[in-house]
């Protein structure tokens, strides 16, 4: 769900031409339920994105309208709710600072795999990697954040006009926990003093380029 | 590869010296558009000696063309002492884009060619020429004097719809087209000079041509490679239904994909093959003896562009509509693409002279049509007013001055319109009709009006380009990662500027001006009225400027975001502005000038980074003003653009390579820099 929300606003994102941020927080309780947030923050692109509003097109794609982005969530929630084991889904589109947040609760994180997988079919993605974004094994205390999709390809295909929109472009990741940390096995990623957080904070256009990658397989203490 | 052929162009242009040659008796009078490089005149400016010792040249280019930095470019294999010509010309739905040169030494040529290439090819010996294909539309021919490449790109891939033909008839044009083409595996048959062979592991270099008189060349050879077997794709005559979720559709479709790549492939290497065949065999019809071309195209340039508008126009919209197979490209324009009414032949050159202390660009553009002579006058039959000219501060960035005659345009329209229907296939049939309906348009129009409203002066003047401090949002991280919003600020750059446009219309357009007024608090938004003039405030910090200012006053039109402007129109007042600027605002139907070291000052105050303030400093210490002019004189359109140069440079072409070579070293200073911190 996460990687569709973002690529759908991703494309929102074709239309400025500066820097955003995807922030993804997860918190996960011992029994694997827990919540999630995503929050895409335009707001350093807000006056450039407050002209482009004016506009059709630019760079080749249509500008959509306030109430067409709106629509796309809408509906984009409509899924997540209908996804079994998840609830207390909120999005929030604050069209003066241009960030748009989503929230939602899950009883295992699997529960969010199901939504990605039901917003790609919804989207008639092709792409099968989308199915599992996140694992966690209670038996092992290991809580894997997964990214199987590539989009290298797609990214060489885009006009530079395009390719710029993701060159200051930051992903931070939080991931919370009930039990502490003991190891994580991406070299980027940072743990909080009190050993119950994870953090990691990439450039997207490094994510793409897949010379830094978000996978991060975190051991918690049993 | 592209890449490759580019640069390897623009060098051997930037570097030919020596008498013209008539490589111009082999571009026909049919390209659409030629490009001349002046040898002669390039050697003065910047001998290829120069050229190899600038820093970035050594880096880059000869990297790109994987030859070592001890090697002189001129040692390239191309004859530098020769001029080079480009052209672009359409023939079997091919457009292609062809480089002519002069070679010095073949083996050379053929060592870099084959080193960029890692060519598995083996070149075809032909009639007086070797002809090697180096991409499916990229074709190299030569002999021991000149190489001829042939970009080449087939118009029509989509020509025909699998789900509109029978998959028979689809293999018979592809059997036919590969059936008049050699495939590139074919061995050269022709064994009057023979080639020895040795064996290499990897690669197979290029078979380089035999001289008479002199010993074979030994070269080493690889393995024949097994031709690979296509797999036959069996497909039956049923008609395709379009079905995208159908696995057997989509297996013809992918099938047919196939195909159609084939048929370009095919199409493309005719082509080519015509091309560079006809450029070494045949006695052709060249452009040299056109009278248009000769005048325009100025001896003493060093680089010359001729196109012919006509030409350019047909080959765009064939492209466009040729290629989608659905819609033959005579459906929309008809005969109206070999009709020589609309552009009715209009050609133009340009000339581009390296001057001492500036890079000047004449142009100019004519019909021999004296219906668009005659119409392009009565457009540019309009001057700029005084008025308009006085918003001009010495002092600004720049301006963009514009002056045509609106009523004229409006009539001309109506003409072209006419023009086009009258060409197009299935209207043409219905023309009277539609003159009837365009008539009853300009009936209905009243182009005098219109001409009082807006008679076609327009000024835009960008005063300044300052920093403005926007507001945004972001997000601080305790110890434990918990978010925290936080409000931040940053510069960005907010332009400061002013468009006026002329009018005779000034109670109407004080009407509309006032108009917003009414629906401030519908529309919510700040409008006001502030004694003669309004001003539009925009939230603070949502856009990279403030407000908007407008006025209408003395038959002028301002919208503005700087309040000097405004204050200045109320007081009647304008700017003094020198002799030069007036002159050349006045006296032209287009005028621009942009004052680059007012404009580089202000940017590098505003720019983030070390590198890009260098960068900045630099062009501003050597950078001179760009003036732009285009009028009507002697019956044709006539520009001049002028970049002046400042700072120590030999030339203007030399300035060209000193800024390439500064701004290498500013970049792989601050690489260098960044890597020791990593250190």
């Amino acid at each position: 769900m996460n990687r569709y929300t973002c690529i759908f606003l991703l494309l929102v994102l074709l239309l400025c031409n500066s820097c955003f941020e995807i922030i993804e927080q997860v918190t996960v309780k011992s029994d694997g339920s827990g919540s999630l947030q995503l929050v895409l923050n335009l707001s350093k692109s807000k006056t450039k994105l407050n002209s482009i509003s004016k506009m059709k097109t630019i760079n080749g794609h249509s500008v959509p309208g306030k109430d067409e982005v709106t629509k796309k969530i809408n509906d984009l929630e409509k899924t997540i709710k209908k996804t079994a084991g998840i609830s207390n889904v909120k999005t929030i589109l604050d069209f003066d600072n241009y960030i748009a947040t989503l929230t939602c609760n899950f009883v295992k994180v699997e529960n969010v795999n199901a939504v990605v997988k039901n917003i790609a079919d919804k989207e008639n993605s092709k792409n099968k990697l989308v199915e599992k974004s996140y694992e966690y094994n209670t038996a092992t205390k290991i809580f894997s954040r997964l990214n199987k999709v590539s989009v290298k390809d797609n990214y060489q295909k885009m006009s530079n006009a395009d390719k710029e929109i993701f060159a200051t472009a930051n992903y931070t990741g939080i991931f919370r926990f009930d039990d502490l940390v003991t190891a994580t096995s991406n070299k980027e990623s940072n743990i909080a003093a009190s050993k119950k957080a994870v953090m990691l904070k990439l450039n997207v256009l490094d994510i793409i380029t897949n010379k830094k990658s978000l996978e991060n397989k975190i051991t918690l203490s049993r | 590869m592209n890449k490759f052929l580019i640069t390897l162009i623009i060098i051997c242009n930037f570097i030919s010296i020596g008498n013209a040659q008539n490589l111009i008796s082999k571009v026909p009078a049919s390209a659409s558009a030629i490009i001349k490089y002046s040898g002669e005149n390039f050697s003065k400016n910047l001998p290829v000696k120069k050229i190899d010792s600038y820093e970035f040249v050594k880096e880059n280019i000869f990297k790109l063309f994987k030859v070592d930095t001890l090697t002189s470019l001129q040692n390239l294999g191309v004859n530098l002492e020769k001029d080079t010509y480009q052209y672009i010309t359409t023939q079997d739905s091919c457009t292609s884009f062809i480089t002519l040169l002069n070679l010095s030494n073949t083996a050379q040529f053929l060592k870099m060619i084959d080193a960029n290439y890692h060519s598995e090819m083996k070149p075809l010996k032909k009639e007086g020429y070797n002809f090697l294909a180096l991409a499916d539309n990229t074709f190299l021919g030569w002999n021991e004097q000149e190489a001829i490449f042939v970009i080449t790109t087939y118009q029509n891939p989509n020509k025909y719809y699998y789900q509109d033909v029978t998959v028979d008839s689809v293999m018979t044009v592809a059997t036919d087209s590969a059936t008049t083409v050699p495939s590139i595996l074919d061995k050269v048959k022709e064994k009057k000079k023979p080639i020895t062979k040795q064996t290499t592991k990897n690669k197979k270099k290029l078979t380089t041509p035999i001289k008479k008189g002199k010993k074979p060349i030994t070269k080493k050879t690889v393995k024949k490679k097994k031709p690979v077997e296509k797999e036959e794709t069996t497909i039956t005559e049923t008609a395709i239904v379009m079905n995208h979720e159908d696995s057997v559709a989509q297996e013809k479709r992918d099938a047919w994909y196939k195909e159609k790549d084939k048929i370009t492939t095919a199409r493309q290497r005719k082509s080519g093959d015509s091309i560079i065949a006809s450029s070494f065999n045949t006695k052709i019809e060249s452009i040299q003896n056109n009278s248009s071309y000769k005048k325009v195209v100025d001896p003493a340039a060093h680089v010359s562009v001729w196109y012919d508008q006509e030409n350019i126009l047909r080959q765009y919209w064939s492209g466009i509509f040729g290629g989608n197979g659905y819609y033959p490209v005579n459906n929309y324009f008809g005969s109206s693409l070999n009709n020589t009414d609309i552009l009715a032949g209009s050609k133009t050159g340009i000339n581009i002279y390296f001057d001492k202390d500036k890079m000047r660009m004449e142009e100019k553009t004519f019909s021999p049509n004296e219906e668009v002579t005659r119409s392009a006058k009565a457009v540019y039959n309009s001057k700029q007013s005084n008025a308009l000219a006085g918003y001009v501060n010495p002092d600004n960035i720049g301006y963009v001055s514009l002056s045509l005659n609106t009523e004229a345009m409006m009539n001309n329209t109506y003409a072209v319109m006419k023009n086009y229907l009258k060409n197009s296939q299935y209207i043409s049939e219905y023309s009277d009709v539609a003159n009837v309906y365009i008539d009853l348009l300009e009936i209905i129009i009243d182009e005098k009006a219109i001409a009082e409203l807006t008679p076609g002066n327009f000024m835009f003047v960008l005063h300044s380009i300052k920093s403005k401090k926007v507001t945004y949002t972001d997000y601080t991280y305790d110890e434990e990662f918990k978010s925290k919003e936080v409000k931040k600020t940053k510069d960005e750059l907010s332009p400061d500027f002013t468009f006026i446009m002329e009018t005779k219309k000034e109670n109407f357009m004080q009407r509309v001006l006032a108009l917003p007024l009414k629906y401030t608090k519908k529309g919510d938004y700040d409008y006001k009225d502030k004694g003669g003039y309004y001003e539009l405030v925009f939230d603070t910090g949502k856009y990279a400027i403030a407000g908007l200012y407008f006025m209408e006053k003395d038959g002028k039109v301002i919208i503005t975001t700087s309040k000097e402007i405004i204050d200045m129109t109320m007081a009647g007042k304008s700017y003094n502005i020198d002799a030069d600027t007036k002159a050349s605002i006045l006296n032209n139907n287009y005028a621009m000038k942009i004052n680059s070291q007012t404009l580089l000052e202000q940017l590098r105050l505003n720019v983030n980074t070390k590198t890009n303030r260098d960068i900045c400093r630099y062009l501003e210490d050597n950078m001179g003003d760009i003036k732009i002019e285009n009028g009507l004189k002697n019956g044709e359109i006539q520009g001049t653009t002028i970049m002046n140069i400042k700072g120590n440079h030999s030339n203007s072409l030399a300035f060209f390579f000193d800024m390439a070579d500064a701004i290498n070293k500013i970049m792989k200073t601050e690489k260098e820099e960044k890597e020791k911190k990593l250190d």
